[in-house]
């Protein structure tokens, strides 16, 4: 059975991009060191300036020298490499809101409870895409919900993603989240969205015939301040 | 409107949150045992479990609890 490591990403994440810039030096100047030596070997090697090629078969030095100076530039990569992955996880501030995101067969669920004053209580609703044939004039085919998922917005979000039956997976590509469903298991997910609008995301994990007209976080709609909030408080 | 969900726990730090929310829940559970459904000390536990678990995972873990097959240290 194949393990899978199930992961929530952010993609925009300036400490990813100031690990790449770091690097980006150390790849082009390997890449022109690579072309370089292929050149000079096609130019020396050729068959009429270089009838008898001269073979060089040993070097240990040289040989102890590029196998060791590599593992070394590596582990200076691996470092920060691993430092950005673990500190990703980090919530560093308290979330503000929980929204839990429970995925069926072929529609999300939202359940916003963090007012509940008992088990029954939560705001609960289910998320369906419009089918093809019912949108309404200026609607996008396949993209609407139903029920759209409203969040305030530069509200420090904290999303709890589970499914009730299959692996799905949330992703809302214009807030670079994506985050699988695994039965059994709760993924968190923490977003702050920056401006008031609708996002539009799909389920990105294969789960069945409808797994293409699943719409994931429906959309994430009309971002507002939070005295949304008192319209749903019970 | 003050907004207010169940604070990140250091005991918790990565994505899985499922330890979590079962924690919270037996959490809650005990201060009951050990104080009394009536206290308002345990309010605050069972407001962390509520954001956190999805509804029905508490639905299950109350009928587990009730027939007595509850897989948790109450």
């Amino acid at each position: 059975m194949a393990i899978r490591i199930s992961r929530c990403s952010n993609t925009y994440d300036a400490r990813n991009y100031r690990l790449i810039s770091r690097y980006i030096f150390l790849f082009y100047s390997d890449f022109f060191f690579v072309s370089w030596i292929l050149v000079r070997a096609l130019w020396h090697f050729h068959y009429q300036k270089n009838p008898i090629p001269q073979r060089i078969v040993h070097g240990t030095t040289i040989e102890i020298m590029w196998t060791i100076l590599p593992s070394i530039i590596l582990m200076f990569i691996a470092i920060p490499s691993f430092a950005l992955l673990y500190s990703m996880d980090e919530v560093v501030v308290d979330p503000a809101i929980t929204i839990k995101a429970i995925g069926h067969q072929w529609y999300w669920t939202y359940e916003y409870s963090d007012y509940n004053s008992s088990d029954e209580q939560s705001l609960t609703f289910d998320s369906y895409t419009i089918p093809e044939d019912d949108p309404e004039l200026g609607q996008s085919r396949l993209l609407e919900v139903d029920n759209r998922v409203v969040v305030p917005e530069k509200t420090h979000l904290r999303i709890i993603v589970t499914p009730a039956d299959v692996p799905h997976s949330w992703a809302v590509p214009s807030l670079g989240v994506k985050c699988d469903a695994v039965p059994g298991r709760l993924n968190q997910t923490s977003i702050s969205v920056q401006r008031e609008g609708v996002y539009y995301g799909q389920c990105s994990e294969i789960c069945g015939t409808n797994h293409a007209f699943m719409r994931a976080p429906g959309n994430i709609g009309r971002l507002l301040s939070p005295l949304w909030l008192s319209r749903t408080t019970p | 409107v003050e907004l207010k969900t169940a604070p990140a726990d250091f005991r918790f730090p990565t994505t899985n949150q499922t330890r979590h929310c079962f924690t919270r829940y037996i959490e809650f559970h005990r201060c009951v045992t050990a104080k009394g459904e009536d206290s308002g000390d345990c309010d605050k536990f069972a407001k962390y479990y509520r954001s956190l678990c999805p509804g029905e995972w508490v639905e299950k873990w109350n009928e587990q609890r009730e027939s007595g097959i509850f897989p948790g240290p109450l």
